[in-house]
């Protein structure tokens, strides 16, 4: 029932002085996390009669890494939760979660202060009655414990706004780093780099997979190119899992200063397609393996694209991984033929608990065994998925269905631009109108060349009708495109574009 | 440098319609009706207007385009080329 606890344990009894967390220029022993996490069990347990729920609201990657794992020894909940958000958002995750402990960083302290739950416990990170002295821990009560599983809840917000919370186990949290290690044959010599809060789900991969192997684990809180191409030469990382807006804004750095990358042995992009040329430039730079992956919080990695398909596959996100299977449907739940556009169902020996007590939502999500993702593809002849974009991403123009993906692989072939992100805008004349957002290198005078390029290489319907050129584009939380944002930002700029259009036909 | 300028819009315009409607470049008359013989649908035709501007930094007022005339290739490029002058 402690299994994470109990390998964590196990590899700090291996190497006990051994680096396990660097921090900015902070660096933690396995023995100084074990010494924590043991005093900090101690202080959940006698905090509470119930069994603790605890929600951690910190930026520090130590106080959620000590939390979580002190939350597994004394068989707890650990709800880990984005400090961003509101004090009503913050009141509406922890009651949906039934949270009665919060461990929060000193500076949250006014958020915390107008949480309206009752009744709750509040302990601020550093607190002092956090002793090394551990107190021996009132088994009984764990063991009472043993029968409920939830152990991880990641609060994921619906397509309403309201919080989705996703229960893990342990033993699944245990089985997923386990994926991770042996899809990536990583072993206690690795050095990992996460660059994503805990909050969400990839941080807490990329927190576990380390600390449950006996690797090192180094945080970086804030993501600069800069400050990232530093971490990875100064610690000597060698695995990554990046989500593909930082791997896009890292595009030139990492082509130019390849050199200083030598130790990267496997980059894994996540969260939404890199485009062949530069995964094919990054591989014959640096040397490494270049891994894509598909998944999602509730199913774990589903599909891996390895270097050996990548030459042939690279528009795909790969095959299932090992016990997972994939099927596409239709809007009638049927399976559509191969090559066929539909919703990706997966059904993973990984898959979560459920929502937390949202039986509704967790009903809906599934189809027999395999869990809706809500996101569109199609699996061609050799069983390789192809990722097409989230469902209510789909921009709907003239009544015909545009997949953004396909429009941003065409722009994003264009020297100068860095990243694109494809909305559709409303318009009273087609539904929608598409607008390109693009970040350019140095000329944002391109636009006629991205006409030329989307009209040899898109249909009529498929190419935008309005380019706009930013600094940077806005990321969400978790450091994906915030297409939501963007929808927010352009929506109001059509001035009736397609009027021209009109004029001429009507 | 005017009369050149026509061609150059023209050859666009043709280029253009060549690539969408998958004829010959020798085979479109300049003198033909872009929207009445169907060589573009309503997709394209938006996206040739924009591609115009782009290509010539040029600006249409929906207005403009109520003109029939500016339906005809040679038109079209002429009034484009008018407003580079």
């Amino acid at each position: 029932m402690y299994c994470i606890y109990d390998q964590f344990l196990e590899v700090t009894k291996i190497d006990s002085s051994k680096i396990a967390l660097r921090d900015t220029d902070k660096e933690y022993s396995y023995q100084y996390l074990l010494e924590k996490i043991d005093a900090w069990a101690s202080l959940l347990l006698i905090s509470t009669r119930e069994r603790p729920r605890v929600a951690v609201l910190s930026d520090s990657i130590l106080d959620s890494v000590i939390i979580s794992i002190a939350v597994a020894k004394i068989n707890a909940v650990c709800v880990p939760t984005n400090p961003q958000m509101t004090s009503e958002q913050l009141t509406a995750g922890w009651l949906a979660t039934d949270v009665n402990i919060v461990v929060y960083q000193s500076k949250y302290a006014n958020k915390i202060a107008v949480v309206n739950i009752s009744p709750f416990i509040a302990i601020e990170s550093t607190d002092k009655k956090v002793s090394n002295k551990t107190e021996s821990l009132d088994c009984e009560r764990v063991q009472s414990w043993c029968s409920e599983s939830d152990f991880l809840i990641t609060l994921s917000s619906g397509s309403t706004g309201d919080p989705k919370p996703i229960v893990i186990t342990q033993e699944m949290k245990a089985l997923r780093a386990q994926q991770t290690s042996s899809l990536y044959q990583l072993n206690a010599q690795d050095v990992v780099l996460c660059v994503s809060p805990f909050f969400h789900s990839l941080g807490q991969r990329l927190v576990f997979v380390p600390l449950l192997l006996g690797a090192s684990l180094v945080y970086l809180e804030k993501f600069s190119p800069k400050k990232w191409l530093e971490q990875v030469q100064r610690c000597q990382v060698s695995f990554v899992i990046s989500v593909a807006s930082h791997l896009y804004a890292l595009k030139s750095s990492l082509l130019g200063e390849a050199d200083q990358l030598k130790s990267l042995k496997t980059i894994v992009s996540s969260s939404a397609p890199i485009d062949a040329q530069f995964k094919e430039k990054i591989f014959a730079a640096i040397g490494c393996d270049f891994h894509e992956i598909y998944g999602a919080t509730e199913v774990a990695i589903a599909t891996n694209l390895s270097p050996q398909h990548a030459a042939t596959k690279f528009t795909t996100v790969g095959l299932a991984c090992e016990q997972v299977e994939i099927k596409i449907l239709n809007d009638a739940s049927n399976v559509v033929e191969t090559g066929t556009v539909g919703q990706i169902a997966v059904h993973s020996p990984l898959v979560f608990s459920n929502y937390y007590k949202r039986s509704d939502l967790t009903k809906a999500a599934f189809n027999g065994e395999y869990f809706l993702t809500g996101d569109l593809g199609f699996i061609d002849t050799e069983g390789f998925l192809t990722y097409v974009g989230r469902q209510k991403d789909i921009i709907i123009s003239g009544g015909i269905n545009i997949y953004p993906k396909d429009v941003e692989k065409i722009i994003s072939q264009h020297s100068e631009i860095e990243q694109v992100a494809v909305i559709g805008v409303c318009d009273d004349l087609l539904g929608e109108v598409i607008v390109a957002v693009c970040v350019a290198k140095f000329d944002s005078e391109i636009e006629s060349d991205l006409h030329r390029m989307c009209r040899k290489g898109l249909a009529s319907y498929q190419r935008p009708l309005k380019y706009f050129f930013v600094e940077a584009l806005p990321l969400t939380a978790t450091g994906k495109v915030s297409k939501k944002a963007l929808r927010a930002e352009y929506g109001d700029k059509n001035d009736d574009w397609t009027a021209v259009l009109k004029m001429m036909l009507y | 440098m005017i009369v050149n300028t026509v061609l150059d819009v023209e050859q666009f315009i043709v280029e253009f319609i060549s690539d969408e409607s998958d004829m010959e470049i020798a085979l479109i008359d300049p003198e033909s009706d872009f929207i009445e013989t169907g060589l573009l649908d309503s997709f394209a035709i938006l996206n040739m207007i924009i591609s115009l501007e782009a290509k010539f930094k040029v600006k249409f007022e929906p207005q403009e385009l109520a003109n029939k005339d500016l339906r005809i290739i040679k038109s079209l490029a002429k009034a484009v080329a008018a407003k580079l002058t």
